[in-house]
């Protein structure tokens, strides 16, 4: 046996890496060695002195910025946008595979702590990318031609926006099939591309959404309705990433659920503050969607630990434990909350011209979209274990029977579509398609659809409360120790 | 904080502290199912471990060892029933239970672009240690496991044996009052199993409750306290190794050896009663006894030789554990 001295130096009582994140310090130790990073990293400032080479030429011979500049943001785009987010996808995957994750499980890291360290590996890459060609922006601008405060600008947007992506795959990560990985390149590509157009155009026409007659208030409101969405989305996927690999006591299904709240919040702020921006309702909805959906398809958990972080702490905590308790029983609360908030919002922010009756299907068969699948779930598949993927495909049936229906019945003024009211998804995309010009027929759809609507929620609650008495109420009444 | 003793000359016995048989259990487990789909992988386990006991966990592969060690290390979650590991409970205080259990599976996964040092590192970091104690805990975790000379060494480039130590190491580095080791000595060569026992013995006198899995008996019950066999997710027996032949009869297996022909021994077997045949071998037979008394055996060798059989050996085989399972197994299937 050895007993030579050992390699470990003397180190001080505390470093700086003791105040950060564990998974981080390994990550970075790892990634920054990893041949992917140092090949990019070599490969971006070897270009970026090519371009500005090149650029410098076409400008002194035609005075033209263009080329430098066109080349300067592709070459960026590519790393942030593209090679750095992909690597998150294997971040926790990869790991469930090499068989690594379960020693770190048995450690103090939670599971959000463990996603996020990775996270903020790729954060971190990105970051010391975007410092590294700050001084190519700077020599651009004194060649001239470049408005430097617009550049750093839009290097600021771009890198959120890679930190965004980077949280999309991390978060996918724990839940990979070849289905969702080609999903995820294909949505990171797709939205990406909207994203960067939508960057060129903010930055710089330095407007929002509205062009440059924008006054430098709405500037900033939208950029902090940005920033805070982006934050919410970064909380939310790495939520549903910890969900995956966390243990039955954690709750994750109250932080995401409170994300959810939170788009909501923001978007309120925003239309408050910038007139005729309803738009922005619309934008926190999709997330909030999501996280209703994720919430109705969790089971409920038959041990107090969840549970009881909500007892005990006064009587606005224990209520707020009834919408944010892991399970469908409280998501349904939770949707039943966000529709109404949601509908408030919605006719005291004039949305929707609600005179004209196509609006009102749309907007309550879009809640019963979202409902009534769930009660064909909760009667005939009880106990499946993938409801959620139940609800894609009931979902996606009812959209192709929608599609075939259309390309079947030109007639706009059928009375034969009336019957599909019984269908809120087939209602809600009729009515996206511009199919429910049929006059005389509004009040029995929207009567129909309202009552699907309303019923499938009743029927749910109804399902709900023998699974709350049997599962949910016998562990609120257990002591805590 | 427990520092692991130094390690003492390979000869001389390693004390260990005795077992409080009145000592509340640290491991409790309570009608402990689990369900993959159609397979019963653990059906209705229940049994305690004492604080400071090495407990040998022994079955075939697919017999539910990991999947039993995996619940209690909070890595699985039970289909039904109870596991409560220092009081706590796997279900509902999972990090509590993660703060005093060390978990050491059968095949770890290893990192790229990582040193051994940066490793146990890591895992200091991650267990809470700040940069001095965490120093220490990593030196001394290193010396016990005497990884400090490869301490530079990249994970995925180390041996088997190696690698095992340091998955040890890993384990030992937040100081956990129980260990649960699967297939610790698995794949390792003779001199790196040698010495892996010798680090469990050396960890058993730290007073550390050590749940140990293996499919290789006579491995565990050289410094195991008590072994649990588990056959089809069911307990079949748990208590010494001795017990195993009580539990499975009390009959005894006889190397007898001859100077003349073997088939003059065969034909006396056949015609005594309460022996058999049971297996012929190059200098004589192997006799099997019904009843293993001495005074029966001594009977049975002195009518050997005044029947003129010229007996040049009779030696009483000792069983392999192994065989004992087997027969138990046989046994309880037969019931």
């Amino acid at each position: 046996m050895n007993t030579s001295p050992t390699a470990v130096a003397t180190p001080p009582k505390s470093d700086f890496a003791d105040w950060i994140n564990p998974m981080l310090v390994k990550e970075l130790r790892q990634s920054l060695r990893t041949k992917v990073f140092l090949i990019t990293f070599i490969s971006l400032h070897v270009l970026m002195m090519v371009s500005l080479i090149l650029g410098l030429i076409v400008a002194s011979k035609t005075g033209d910025a263009t080329v430098s500049t066109v080349t300067f943001w592709m070459m960026i785009s590519i790393p942030l946008i593209y090679i750095i987010p992909m690597r998150g996808l294997g971040a926790i995957s990869g790991e469930m595979k090499a068989n690594t994750l379960e020693p770190v499980f048995l450690t103090r890291l939670t599971s959000f702590r463990i996603v996020s360290g990775k996270w903020l590996s790729m954060v971190g890459q990105t970051a010391l990318l975007v410092c590294s060609v700050l001084p190519y922006a700077f020599l651009r601008y004194f060649l001239g031609g470049v408005n430097i405060a617009d550049e750093l600008g839009s290097l600021g947007w771009l890198f959120l926006g890679s930190c965004v992506l980077s949280a999309v795959t991390t978060g996918s990560s724990p839940y990979q099939t070849p289905l969702t990985r080609a999903l995820c390149v294909f949505g990171i590509i797709f939205f990406s591309q909207i994203a960067l157009s939508g960057l060129g155009a903010l930055m710089f026409s330095r407007g929002s959404m509205g062009g440059s007659s924008s006054s430098p208030l709405e500037y900033w409101v939208f950029a902090a309705t940005l920033l805070s969405f982006a934050g919410l989305a970064i909380v939310l996927m790495l939520e549903t990433a910890a969900t995956r690999i966390a243990p039955l006591a954690e709750n994750h299904s109250a932080s995401m659920r409170l994300c959810g709240a939170g788009f909501f919040l923001v978007a309120i702020v925003h239309t408050f503050l910038i007139p005729k921006s309803e738009y922005m309702l619309f934008a926190s909805l999709v997330p909030v969607l999501v996280v209703i959906l994720i919430a109705l398809s969790e089971s409920p958990r038959d041990i107090p630990g969840p549970y009881r972080a909500f007892l005990g702490r006064g009587p606005l905590i224990g209520l707020a434990g009834r919408f944010l308790y892991p399970g469908w029983p409280s998501a349904l609360l939770y949707t039943f909350l966000a529709a109404l908030c949601y509908s408030l919002a919605v006719v005291f922010n004039d949305t929707f011209d609600f005179d004209d009756m196509k609006n009102w299907i749309i907007w309550i068969s879009l809640w019963g979209a979202v409902l009534w699948p769930f009660v064909f779930i909760r009667l005939i598949l009880p106990k499946t274990a993938k409801p959620l993927l139940w609800f894609i495909g009931l979902q996606f049936a009812a959209f192709l029977f929608t599609i075939l229906f259309i390309a079947a019945d030109q007639s706009t003024d059928s009375s034969a579509r009336v019957a599909l009211s019984i269908c809120p998804t087939c209602v809600f995309f009729l009515g996206l398609f511009q199919q429910l010009d049929m006059e005389g027929f509004h009040i029995i759809i929207l009567s129909v659809v309202s009552a699907v609507t309303v019923g499938s929620f009743l029927l749910l609650f109804l399902l709900s409360v023998p699974v709350w008495r049997k599962t949910i109420a016998p562990l609120l009444r257990l002591p805590k120790h | 904080m427990m520092t692991p003793p130094p390690l003492p000359p390979e000869a001389l016995p390693i004390p260990r502290p005795p077992v409080d048989p009145t000592a509340p259990p640290v491991i409790s487990v309570r009608d402990l199912h689990r369900t993959f789909g159609l397979v019963q992988a653990v059906r209705g386990i229940s049994f305690d471990v004492l604080p400071g006991q090495v407990v040998g966990f022994i079955g075939a592969n697919g017999a539910g060892k990991t999947t039993t060690m995996r619940m209690m290390a909070t890595l699985d979650m039970p289909t039904a029933g109870t596991i409560s590991v220092g009081g706590f409970d796997v279900l509902n205080d999972p990090s509590e239970v993660r703060r005093i259990v060390g978990w050491m599976p059968d095949s770890y996964g290893t990192y790229d672009n990582m040193t051994v040092l940066e490793y146990l590192d890591f895992f200091g970091r991650a267990h809470g240690f700040r940069a001095t104690e965490r120093a220490k805990r990593v030196r001394e975790v290193m010396d016990f496991t005497d990884l400090t000379p490869i301490g530079d060494r990249m994970i995925n480039k180390l041996s088997k044996g190696m690698g095992q130590r340091l998955c040890l190491g890993r384990t030992l580095l937040h100081d956990p009052q129980v260990l649960i080791l699967d297939e610790p000595a698995a794949g390792l060569d003779p001199k790196a199993r040698v010495e892996f026992k010798r680090l469990v013995r050396l960890l058993a006198a730290a007073k550390k409750t050590i749940f140990i899995s293996s499919h290789i008996l006579t491995e565990l019950s050289e410094m195991c306290d008590t072994l649990l066999f588990i056959d089809a997710g069911q307990i079949v027996h748990h208590g010494a190794a001795e017990a195993l032949d009580a539990h499975v009869g009390a009959d005894a297996i006889v190397d007898v050896q001859v100077a003349g022909p073997i088939a003059a021994l065969s034909d006396w077997i056949s015609m005594q009663p309460g022996i058999a045949l049971a297996e012929t071998r190059k200098f004589g037979a192997a006799i099997r006894f019904e009843e293993a008394s001495p005074e029966f055996l001594a009977a049975t060798l002195r009518k050997m030789v005044l029947d003129g059989l010229p007996v040049t050996g009779f030696h009483r085989e000792s069983r392999k554990l192994e065989d004992a399972f087997i027969d138990m197994i046989k046994k309880l299937q037969d019931q």
